[in-house]
């Protein structure tokens, strides 16, 4: 679980997150992305809520960075 | 059995990258103005043992999404590809942004238009090529080149 950083003079740096960086990272993502919490998206995503919703990208982007948190 | 090393635990198994914690890296333009870009990969490392050139460890490529963005934040095109949950659309895609788009036209942002499989290489190079995006080395084109011919020779499939 990483996240690159661009530093000053431009050549990325590449942090490993911890359990706890990576859970407050997906609950951001959430949060920005569908406007409901990390867990709130988990619960959701294994019910099945967005199923068939190929109309909203955003599900997908928040879904990319499940093993954040998993 | 020897010990194991300490990233054996995660091999074969997905694994999340965000480009500087989820929020858009600013390119500066030639003409002074800045164009936004976000990138996340889902990877895997997997072991090739047998691979003799890049292995015996690979750093594999599950999902990506890369998204070109205006200095606003309003999105102007994002290549997708994300071959796993319940999308119906599991192929690469790109969405064209609501910036280049009149809300009259047939095609939307949420259309899923059909692409090959990208490299970030090709995203980057059509920055600099087509956006106008100022390259930070005089080499830039050699060092995308030789970060895409990697990737066309140790990609498992497109």
């Amino acid at each position: 679980m990483t996240t690159v950083h661009a530093t000053e003079n431009f050549v990325p740096t590449v942090q490993e997150l911890s359990a706890t960086e990576g859970a407050e990272l997906f609950d951001e993502a959430a949060r920005d992305e569908l406007g409901m919490s990390g867990e709130e998206f988990l619960a959701a995503w294994d019910r099945g809520d967005f199923a068939g919703l190929p109309e909203r990208p955003e599900v997908m982007s928040v879904a990319m960075l499940i093993p954040f948190v998993r | 059995m020897g010990h194991e090393p300490w990233w054996a635990q995660r091999l074969s198994r997905p694994h999340s990258l965000a480009w500087n914690r989820r929020k858009p890296v600013l390119l500066k333009t030639r003409e002074g103005s800045h164009l936004g870009l976000k990138l996340a990969l889902r990877y895997e490392i997997v072991r090739v043992p047998q691979d003799r050139d890049s292995g015996p460890y690979r750093v594999q490529t599950l999902a990506y999404e890369y998204s070109v963005q205006r200095e606003d934040g309003t999105e102007m095109v994002a290549f997708h590809w994300h071959p796993f949950g319940d999308s119906p659309v599991t192929t690469p895609h790109f969405h064209v942004g609501s910036t280049v788009l009149a809300p009259d036209q047939v095609i939307t942002g949420k259309l899923h238009v059909p692409t090959s499989r990208i490299a970030v290489e090709q995203v980057l190079r059509w920055c600099i090529t087509e956006l106008g995006v100022s390259a930070l080395r005089d080499d830039w084109e050699r060092v995308l080149n030789d970060g895409e011919d990697v990737f066309k020779l140790s990609r498992s499939w497109g």
